[in-house]
């Protein structure tokens, strides 16, 4: 059993706490928006590589690249 | 009770959130004052705790256990701040014997050398180095276990266990250094 250290409870002011308890209820289970656009941004890179790398293959990049 | 609240938080209710908010936010206040030393920085970590803890709600794991995931996701917010802040030497806070303990730390029932204990065991905390301070507000404040507080630490449970013994013996050094201190006329 280990020895507790008895503190006082210390707490942030009532409007503040109202604040950020209504800043977070209205963002429950909605993933960060940061995440979301960097996820929707990774998803069209990767489209556009591999269209290219297609059209290429399939040599329909030929014209472009030689002349 | 615990795994109650975070079935209906998975659930997405905000009324389970908010019992978990009005239960935890003391708690996690008082780690995040005690770690920064400073009240500003406590209050915007803990909206961003509680906030992180709001958008994840609904891909929680069943057996979270919320006192570890809020204590780890605050102590990460905390580190984050703090490599942020040393760019800036503005917000260093500058600690001396004399720092200002809050008004709402001297409870209205306390004597005064009750009080006059609790405020040097406050400030003996507030000198202790930051690997020392975060064990043993962990453990000996919080009551989380040593496994708990390992994981939260990044570390083996028996580093967590030789941290906490350091803690408790820079604590006593302090305590008694600021004793003498007070003697001195």
């Amino acid at each position: 059993m280990t020895e507790r250290l008895i503190v006082t409870g210390v707490d942030l002011d009532a409007a503040a706490a109202e604040r950020i308890r209504r800043r977070a209820e209205m963002v429950i289970g909605m993933p960060e928006r940061s995440t979301e656009r960097l996820v929707l941004l990774s998803a069209f890179l990767f489209a556009a590589c591999y269209l290219v790398w297609a059209a290429e293959r399939a040599q329909l990049l030929t014209f472009w690249v030689w002349t | 009770v615990e795994q109650d609240a975070v079935e209906r938080l998975r659930a997405g209710d905000p009324a389970a959130f908010d019992a978990i908010y009005t239960h935890f936010r003391p708690r996690v206040y008082g780690f995040l004052w005690r770690l920064a030393r400073d009240p500003e920085v406590a209050r915007d970590l803990v909206q961003d705790t509680f906030v992180a803890l709001a958008r994840n709600a609904t891909r929680l794991e069943p057996d979270t256990r919320l006192a570890a995931w809020l204590f780890t996701v605050a102590r990460n917010a905390w580190r984050s701040h703090r490599r942020w802040a040393m760019l800036d030497a503005g917000r260093l806070v500058v600690l001396n014997d004399d720092l200002a303990i809050p008004t709402q730390m001297r409870a209205p029932d306390e004597s005064v050398d009750a009080a006059r204990q609790r405020a040097r065991l406050e400030r003996a905390i507030f000198a202790l180095p930051e690997a020392a301070r975060e064990v043993l507000l962990l453990v000996a404040v919080e009551g989380l276990s040593h496994e708990e507080a390992a994981k939260i630490l990044g570390v083996t449970r028996e580093a967590a266990r030789q941290r906490l013994r350091r803690a408790r013996a820079d604590l006593s050094r302090q305590l008694e250094r600021l004793e003498e201190k007070e003697k001195k006329p």
